[in-house]
């Protein structure tokens, strides 16, 4: 058979890795940045846009969907073209993919520090932005089958099937779960309520770690182990297992997010039951990798990529393991709310995605320049720092998390909480919030060295922009071996292939979500539960632009503990009139679910301006420029008129009649303002939020006393 | 609109069943497929990345 000539397209993965390298210093150093703000609240220096709750979904995206997005084209674009023995489909396409994605990036990167987010947790930017992610993705997914169908390999390597499940599986859920009705350009309201818009955001979530953290990353560590150990993975049936198992499962885990809210028990407990099953196809996949190594772990004492790459498969295992773990609703108990989880994550994020880039970045320079690597020596000085970076951050984020939960549920002798200021839980973290940033510190310094190794490195070598091969083209006539006709089947189609893994991931989704969004009574309504009145409707914005429930859950879960501090456990129908839920996932500070009416206005007003005036010690970033903005009032009329679409009842024509009720809830608010002395005139931000916060839980507590 | 459809349904609860049913049917004719794979066909596919003979690059 005569041998085609091609030429592997290195451009576009050098691209790719720049950006990697590029975006993760900035995702890292935002992240110690807010780390630091914990620790001292005034390094925001009074700007808004350096605020901890505006940087902080900065850091998740930029580390999620620039890091390790740009890391993960990184590894497709090179790994694909060999296992496939072809070049990218479109050189085009290739370039508008990574411009494109850039170009999100960097919308993403104005955007969100204004305040121009949805509240979703790593679904935080506004619909345009939204739209765009969903073309370049197709452009991607256009290339990534184009590539397939012209290949040369007749097999298609198990890597791609990774890469596949997660070109179709992101872009469902980026789809469903950004469905938004626009108010304006740069504003829009979830077109799901409450308790369906928490399904749906913890269904994209979690799926977000499986599909955009995890899947493509297992299709990168079954390419570049093997070719970094020399030896084949330790074994491909196993891989076959690992994938149909793991996506099909993975699907399902999102309510675990959930546990104990206001979310129909049954969505719980199937959420518990799978990602429990997780663990079998996880595992799997960590014992296939290190088990690669078989017979070669002598090389692993001396080769900084393989060190990388076991302790990235080792972070994965742990991480996979705990996941389950904190599914079980014992343990959610303790963990959720609580630093736990940010240690959990972070074992994943700089463990596993960090140093499976790291390791994947000094295996792929130095064949991409020719050359060899500038200082192992350097590699492994990054190696042991980066590993001590770790456990720097997460041994203290687990002491905090476990102290955070054990202070906040111990009750005293006489049946009270213990602890019933919630300052007296924060100040007693503090030490592990300082460490925590030592810990990333660390981290950061040994991606520093990286960057100068790999530099000099690149420097030493000459960039192979367009690599020469030849390979066979395949032939029409095949005839499969004995046993294989019916994977054969479904693998050699792409586009069935695709089909078939869609079914799988769409089916998770579809028997959770159906119910709940179809049955009433899974979300019991309760009667005295009003809408928002247009004054509170804007402070909700004001809330959601500023970021507040990035610290401040608005959960209250059924136990002692927290009926004790907060008050009445959250209902499901309490939610209804909610575009977007702001249930929040983490307490840096206090839930504020029944917030309405446990503080004068005055104390608000105080406390928004420098929360340390009214809780000494507290570690709440002040947010002076709402006492000094207008409210814009400009959408007023038009947010109405998009919520009744979305059925919340205002009543036809109210738009007409809303400014005036703004105004004078407004009124009332500044009179009892001054009346206490604090100067204001009434047309302040600061006063939407008030009302919004003084309205939270009020509807439930009128209720309780009706019924008394 | 479907909402009226759907909630018409009886017995939504056995649905989750169905599914856990569903998949582990699908998970046992899984591997007992990939148990029965030839042995020469699963060893080639596995050697892919490390098959590069044809790079014309040192």
């Amino acid at each position: 058979m005569e041998l085609e000539r091609f030429e592997y397209d290195n451009k576009i993965v050098r691209k790719f890795l720049i950006a990697t390298i590029l975006w993760g210093t900035v995702g890292m150093l935002v992240g110690l940045l807010i780390a630091l703000q914990l620790v001292f609240p005034q390094l925001n220096f009074g700007i808004p846009i350096l605020t901890y709750s505006h940087l902080r979904a900065l850091h998740t995206n930029a580390v999620i969907f620039a890091f390790v997005g740009n890391g993960m084209f990184m590894g497709v674009y090179y790994s694909l073209q060999r296992v496939l023995k072809a070049r990218m489909y479109s050189n085009f396409l290739s370039q508008v993919h990574f411009w494109g994605w850039q170009l999100i990036i960097v919308c993403a990167a104005i955007t969100i520090p204004l305040g121009y987010i949805t509240s979703k947790e790593y679904a935080e930017l506004e619909w345009p932005i939204d739209i765009l992610i969903a073309l370049i993705w197709v452009v991607f997914g256009i290339n990534m089958f184009g590539t397939i169908i012209k290949r040369r390999e007749r097999h298609i390597f198990v890597a791609v099937w990774f890469y596949i499940a997660t070109v179709v599986t992101v872009a469902m859920l980026h789809i469903v779960n950004s469905l938004e009705m626009p108010v304006s350009f740069l504003k829009s309201y979830s077109v799901y309520a409450g308790v369906q818009d928490a399904l749906v955001q913890w269904w994209y979530g979690h799926n977000a770690v499986a599909f955009f953290l995890t899947t493509p990353y297992l299709g990168l560590m079954y390419y570049f182990m093997p070719k970094a150990a020399n030896r084949p993975v330790y074994s491909y049936r196993l891989s076959i297992i690992h994938f149909w198992s793991l996506i099909f499962l993975y699907i399902w885990a999102g309510p675990h997010h959930l546990l104990y809210t206001a979310l129909p028990d049954w969505a719980q407990s199937l959420g518990t039951v799978f990602s429990i099953m997780l663990i079998a196809p996880s595992w799997g996949g960590m014992v296939n990798g290190l088990l690669t190594l078989r017979g070669a772990w002598d090389k692993v004492r001396e080769d900084p990529v393989l060190k990388f790459m076991v302790v990235a498969v080792t972070a994965y295992g742990m991480a996979t393991l705990e996941g389950p773990l904190l599914s079980l609703k014992n343990v959610n108990a303790i963990s959720h709310f609580t630093n736990w989880t940010i240690a959990h994550v972070h074992v994943g994020a700089l463990g596993w995605n960090g140093f499976l880039t790291f390791g994947i970045l000094y295996w792929i320079i130095p064949k991409l320049w020719g050359t060899t690597l500038y200082s192992k020596k350097l590699a492994n000085t990054h190696f042991w720092i980066g590993t001590l970076g770790i456990i720097f951050y997460a041994v203290p984020m687990y002491w905090a998390g476990w102290m955070e939960a054990s202070m906040a549920k111990q009750f005293d002798a006489d049946g009270y909480l213990k602890y019933q200021n919630w300052l007296e839980i924060v100040t007693q973290i503090m030490p592990m919030y300082v460490t925590r940033a030592v810990g990333g510190s660390i981290y950061l310094a040994g991606v520093v060295i990286m960057i100068y190794n790999l530099w000099k490195t690149a420097g030493k070598g000459k960039f192979i922009g367009d690599e020469a091969a030849e390979a066979a083209p395949l032939t029409r006539e095949y005839t499969p071996s004995p046993g294989m006709h019916w994977h054969h089947a479904i693998e050699r189609t792409p586009v069935r292939f695709a089909l078939v893994a869609f079914v799988l991931v769409a089916i998770g989704g579809i028997v959770e979500m159906v119910p709940t969004f179809m049955i009433k009574s899974n979300i019991p309504t309760i009667s005295s539960v009003k809408p928002y009145t247009p004054l509170e409707l804007e402070g909700r914005d004001l809330y959601i632009r500023e970021g507040c429930n990035t610290c401040h859950s608005q959960m209250v879960r059924p136990f002692r503990s927290e009926t004790e501090r907060y008050g009445e456990y959250s209902k499901a129908g309490e939610f209804v009139y909610d575009h977007p839920f702001l249930w929040g996932s983490k307490r840096t500070g206090p839930d504020l679910a029944r917030e309405g009416g446990k503080y004068p206005n005055a104390w608000q007003y105080n406390h928004l301006m420098d929360p340390r005036t009214m809780s000494p010690g507290s570690i709440m970033p002040m947010y002076p420029w709402l006492g000094e903005n207008k409210l814009d009032l400009s959408l007023t009329k038009k947010k109405i008129s998009v919520m009744r679409e979305l059925g919340v009842p205002y009543a036809k024509g109210y738009e007409s009649q809303a400014e005036g009720d703004l105004k004078n809830q407004a009124a009332g608010i500044a009179k009892d303002l001054n009346d206490n002395g604090v100067p204001v005139n009434g047309d302040e931000e600061i006063i939407a939020l008030i009302a919004y916060l003084q309205r939270l839980g009020v509807d439930i507590k009128q209720a309780s006393t009706v019924s008394k | 609109m479907f909402q009226n459809v759907l909630s018409s349904i009886e017995n939504v609860g056995l649905l989750p069943s169905i599914t856990f049913l569903f998949f582990f049917g699908f998970f046992i004719v899984m591997v007992f497929f990939v148990l029965r794979m030839d042995k020469k066909s699963v060893k080639k596919m596995s050697e892919i990345p490390l098959d590069e003979p044809h790079s014309m690059n040192p």
